[in-house]
């Protein structure tokens, strides 16, 4: 075994199983980019300010979208970023892009990179003289700079922070909880609905803001929350600004972690959490019918699938169910029980690299495997996967009852996988 | 002004054009970025990711390795990955940051030979030009690396002439029959093919002793032709630009022929003089150049050619002309009746015009793919120009 792309659970240390090195990008493509996440927010327009290279990939995943209509870039040219005043670049272009606009957007998402924090650009210089000439629109304050993700936070998370910046506090509190922070809308079917209308709250997620004037709304809510991981920042900073309360319920794989997250809800509603002896042995049926039903397939999950590989591996071998790798980089700081319950009783499963150097040349023909998530299906070499990632929403006991029944579905029947998981952001329009 | 783009996409970068040209050589291809070159690259502009493996990685370069200069992280990253996979060169591209903090290539690349044993170069990419200028700088680099100390050429035993194909990228040529087409051509008129630099079947052919051992070589785009002026200058191969489009194939043989007598390198379709302004076919300067001069052989048609690739590789000729700019292309097409271009200039591109449809992988990657024809069947005619 290659050890810098495949080690047994038993011999991995957390958080990072693998030694960084150069990074190799499978051609699997289904998770959202800031592109895609930006795009969410009705109404608005992208500008991005880099160089042609780094240009290419945002208006083309805006192309595949068949939305090059809402995207537009200022390309920093060599001796721009050489020998000029990188905040009058970037000022004067994009006010000649708004200037370009028979109809200005109401909102314009702005994407400076990496150059503009070391070519130590004036932002706020830029800001204040854009909201000054173009008083109607506003202007949400991203970025594209990866470099700082490893150290800091991701382009991800402050983008999705930015968008909810620029929502204004309400003082009218509606009986209304927002779901904010994902890009999956979350499984309706789950049990969280069922609490918040037993209280009877109403539920708002993005998708449900069809202008940017209902958007703007965001801030009246009485409670929000957040299931996935890179949207926790925002929607916190979000809540304490806004004075909203705020939950982060993760989507839980776990009995205990699942139960802990809805009685928290439960309270912030001000309801009884009522039993939920019945959804959990509805579960364990689920599961365990599952296991007769695919015996003992080889299963593999991937991180891109779901934020908690490592707990739902966990889930599925305690019901006998053969899982034999996951595939992920790195191990979330949330999943550290997981990791540690998989250490102790199942040793042997193996923890698979994506992205070390090995990983281009690595076998791809075992076609035999049950994958849960596109990577694990590329990585695999397999017709029969689960074509979800970010959980699909799939909240809660219900949502994992789904979950068991879409593993069963890619058990039965075969996908075009070379076709499927080259397409950018799953759930988006794609015109390739 | 600033150089906007309020609708169209920007051509493929100079990073993703040398990754592409050096994509089927053996080697490996590090470009020191933070993150997305590779992702942009191998997601909308190159076609044999999925299913051809090539070993290019970005080196994930964060904040304050490059604010503290630590180039260690990136050596020893390079130098574990060579251990384990052995390729046959080690290629360095830049990208922004490492370019504006004066990252020293060159040095590294002597470190990593001399740790190595294993040839490594500098490709100067910057993510600041297009894709042409990429594989340009990275074809001339692995020639320039692969030809060192070698001063022969071998002895031609065939008695045919034996010719190179220099500038071949799916960029270019996504649809593989282009090349294999091309290569069929090459050899039913005569010439014996040594390689192709470098895709398709005789890609593997592009090692040091074929690439001094041809006695003329075909650039078929603007990609390859700092790399065939270095074999000129060199070895004393000429070349010919052209590309044996519809009508134009013959002239093209023909002036390969002339070169291997004369030992004079010629631009191909320069011989056949255009004029007028209402056609335009827009997109790789020789591809674009050849068609238009295959149409006005074979049917008195004037066509202008509005190239699109970086002009200090091969400036435009005579009445064409050559659009960088979103506001370049809205000035070219104002007045025209017909154009000939990738389906994505049809935004920038007055409303009553005929539009012929010629899909370029550089301008909208992956999105018209299965209609990118093989360029030596491509006929403007009867697509409709007249």
């Amino acid at each position: 075994m290659d050890k810098t792309i495949a080690v047994k659970i038993k011999d991995a240390s957390f958080p990072a199983p693998f030694k960084a090195g150069l990074e190799f990008n499978a051609p699997v493509h289904g998770t959202w980019n800031i592109v895609h996440i930006g795009m969410q927010l009705p109404g608005s327009h992208q500008v991005y300010i880099c160089a042609d290279n780094c240009m290419r990939g945002v208006i083309m995943t805006a192309a595949e979208m068949d939305m090059l209509d809402r995207i537009s870039g200022v390309v920093l040219e060599e001796h721009e970023m050489v020998s000029e005043d990188i905040t009058a670049v970037t000022l004067e272009g994009i006010r000649e892009l708004l200037l370009k606009f028979d109809e200005l957007p109401p909102a314009v998402i702005v994407f400076p990179v990496c150059v503009h924090h070391f070519l130590n650009c004036d932002l706020e210089y830029v800001y204040s003289n854009l909201e000054k000439e173009f008083p109607g629109v506003t202007f949400i304050r991203a970025f594209m700079d990866p470099i700082m993700q490893k150290l800091h936070i991701t382009p991800e998370q402050t983008l999705r922070r930015a968008m909810l910046e620029v929502v204004p506090s309400s003082e009218r509190h509606e009986k209304t909880v927002n779901i904010l922070g994902s890009d999956m809308p979350l499984f309706k079917d789950s049990e969280i609905f069922d609490l918040i209308h037993k209280a009877g709250y109403e539920t708002r997620e993005i998708f449900d803001t069809k202008t940017f004037e209902e958007y703007m709304e965001l801030g009246n809510a009485s409670l929000n929350i957040c299931n996935y991981p890179t949207g926790d920042l925002g929607v916190k900073s979000f809540s304490e600004r806004c004075s909203i309360p705020y939950l982060y319920l993760p989507f839980a794989v776990l009995p205990e972690e699942i139960e802990e997250g809805e009685r928290r809800l439960a309270v912030s509603l001000g309801i009884e959490l009522p039993d939920m002896t019945d959804l959990k042995t509805g579960l364990d049926n689920a599961l365990d019918e599952l296991r007769a039903y695919i015996q003992d397939k080889p299963v593999a999950i991937d991180y891109t699938a779901h934020p908690r590989p490592f707990g739902l591996a966990y889930l599925l071998l305690e019901h006998g169910i053969n899982v034999k790798k996951v595939y992920a980089d790195s191990v979330s700081l949330e999943e550290e029980p997981a990791f540690g319950l998989l250490k102790e009783k199942y040793p042997d499963l193996l923890i698979e690299a994506t992205i070390a150097p090995g990983c281009r040349v690595s076998e791809r023909l075992d076609g035999d495997y049950l994958a849960i998530g596109q990577k694990a299906a590329w990585f695999c070499g397999t017709k029969h996967f689960v074509n979800i990632i970010e959980a699909k929403g799939l909240y809660g006991y219900k949502g994992l009852i789904r979950l068991s029944e879409l593993i069963k579905d890619a058990y039965d029947n075969e996908s075009d996988t070379e076709d499927i998981v080259p397409r950018k952001g799953l759930g988006c329009v794609s015109c390739i | 002004m600033r150089n906007t783009f309020r609708i169209l996409p920007v051509l493929t970068g100079d990073v993703s054009g040398a990754a592409s040209a050096l994509y089927e050589l053996g080697g490996m291809t590090v470009i020191h970025d933070p993150s997305g070159c590779n992702s942009t690259y191998n997601t909308h502009d190159e076609t044999r990711w999925y299913n051809e493996d090539s070993l290019i990685y970005i080196s994930g370069l964060n904040d304050m390795d490059a604010i503290t200069g630590n180039d260690d992280r990136f050596i020893n990253a390079i130098l574990d990955a060579a251990d384990a996979l052995s390729p046959r060169f080690i290629a360095l591209a830049n990208s922004p940051i490492p370019f504006l903090n004066g990252t020293d290539f060159e040095g590294i690349a002597k470190v990593i030979t001399g740790r190595t044993g294993i040839p490594c170069f500098y490709v100067s990419t910057n993510a600041t030009g297009d894709y042409a200028s990429g594989a340009s700088k990275a074809f001339e680099a692995y020639v320039r690396q692969m030809t060192s100390g070698i001063d022969k050429k071998t002895t031609n035993k065939t008695g045919k002439i034996r010719a190179g194909i220099i500038g071949a990228t799916p960029l270019d040529f996504a649809n593989p029959e282009t090349i294999a087409s091309v290569v069929s051509m090459l050899e039913s008129n005569g010439f014996e093919v040594l390689y192709s630099l470098a895709m398709g079947d005789l890609s593997e052919g592009a090692v040091s002793g074929n690439l001094v051992s041809t006695d003329v070589n075909l650039v078929i785009s603007s990609t390859g032709l700092a790399c065939a002026k270095y074999l000129y200058e060199s070895f004393g191969i000429p070349y010919v630009a052209g590309f044996p489009a519809a009508g134009f194939a013959d002239t093209v043989f023909r002036e390969l022929r002339n070169a291997f007598k004369t030992s004079k390198p010629c631009i191909s379709y320069e011989e056949i003089n255009r004029n007028g302004t209402d056609r335009i076919i827009a997109g790789e300067i020789v591809t674009a150049s050849s068609i238009a001069a295959g149409i006005k052989k074979r049917n008195d048609i004037d066509v202008r050619v509005v190239s699109v690739c970086d002009s200090s590789l091969l400036a435009p000729s005579g009445n064409d002309l050559y659009c960088h700019r979103e506001d370049d292309f809205i000035e070219a097409f104002k007045d025209a009746k017909t154009v000939i271009a990738d389906p994505l200039y049809k935004h920038v591109c007055p409303e009553n015009i005929k539009f012929i449809e010629l899909p370029h992988l550089a301008m909208s990657g992956r999105l018209y793919l299965k209609k990118i024809p093989d360029i030596t069947g491509f006929d403007p005619i009867k697509e409709g120009l007249l």
